[in-house]
């Protein structure tokens, strides 16, 4: 039995966002990956680094810290990280961002993931 | 084994659906599914773990059906992270496009 991968896996829970916004989407990309532009619309410190396997850190005043990984990165396009709480569930995370007539459209979707497929960093540094 | 996890898996979720549809047993879904017997019967464990289905024992025979409450548990889940995001992306909105 195949276990299919979790980007094809309509099924599990999710969530999904999408977003207009005014700007260029290279402007919009910058304030998704650079951890202090990130920061300001997170709800929380973010700290990103924009590489496959680069780590993800959300640590918010009023919430459990956030980690996880970097899978998949189309610079400028889209990015996709898992993250999880200490113990909480596991999600992975996909954004879209695309060019619009007046601007930029950022899309997200965040899904809950089996336990096994997660790969959470060893140190949280 | 938390709703969650019992629910990762996509052959799981697929008994669950075949439960879901009315009290079934592990020969009936596995005449139904590609899966073995023993196989089935490894899934209603874990579903029974999570309490997603309850166990009937009739004579020899062990009936499942489908007890729900527990998915109130991914409804709470879907909506906590609909709400993060409704407040990520108003946050990022009012600070793009002034």
């Amino acid at each position: 039995m195949n276990q299919p991968a979790p980007e094809s896996d309509q099924t599990l829970p999710r969530v999904e966002r999408a977003v207009e916004l005014g700007v260029p989407a290279a402007v919009l990309w910058q304030h998704l990956v650079d951890g202090e532009l990130a920061s300001f619309w997170m709800g929380g410190v973010m700290t990103i680094e924009p590489r496959l396997n680069g780590r993800v850190l959300l640590h918010a005043d009023d919430a459990p810290v956030v980690f996880g990984t970097v899978e998949e990165l189309v610079s400028g396009e889209s990015i996709t990280w898992t993250w999880r709480t200490r113990d909480g569930e596991p999600t992975q995370v996909s954004i879209v961002v695309e060019p619009a007539s007046d601007g930029s459209i950022l899309r997200v979707t965040e899904q809950l993931i089996p336990y096994e497929i997660i790969h959470v960093p060893t140190t949280l540094g | 084994m938390d709703v969650f996890a019992a629910l990762g898996d996509p052959t799981r979720r697929e008994v669950l659906r075949r439960v879901a549809g009315g009290p079934t047993t592990a020969t009936e879904l596995a005449l139904q599914m590609p899966i073995s017997r023993q196989a089935v019967s490894k899934h209603l464990s874990a579903l029974d773990e999570a309490g997603l289905v309850e166990r009937t024992v009739s004579g020899r025979e062990v009936r499942y059906s489908l007890r729900a409450e527990p998915l109130s548990d991914v409804v709470g889940w879907v909506n906590e992270v609909g709400n993060a995001w409704d407040q990520r992306l108003a946050k990022l909105k009012s600070r793009l496009d002034r």
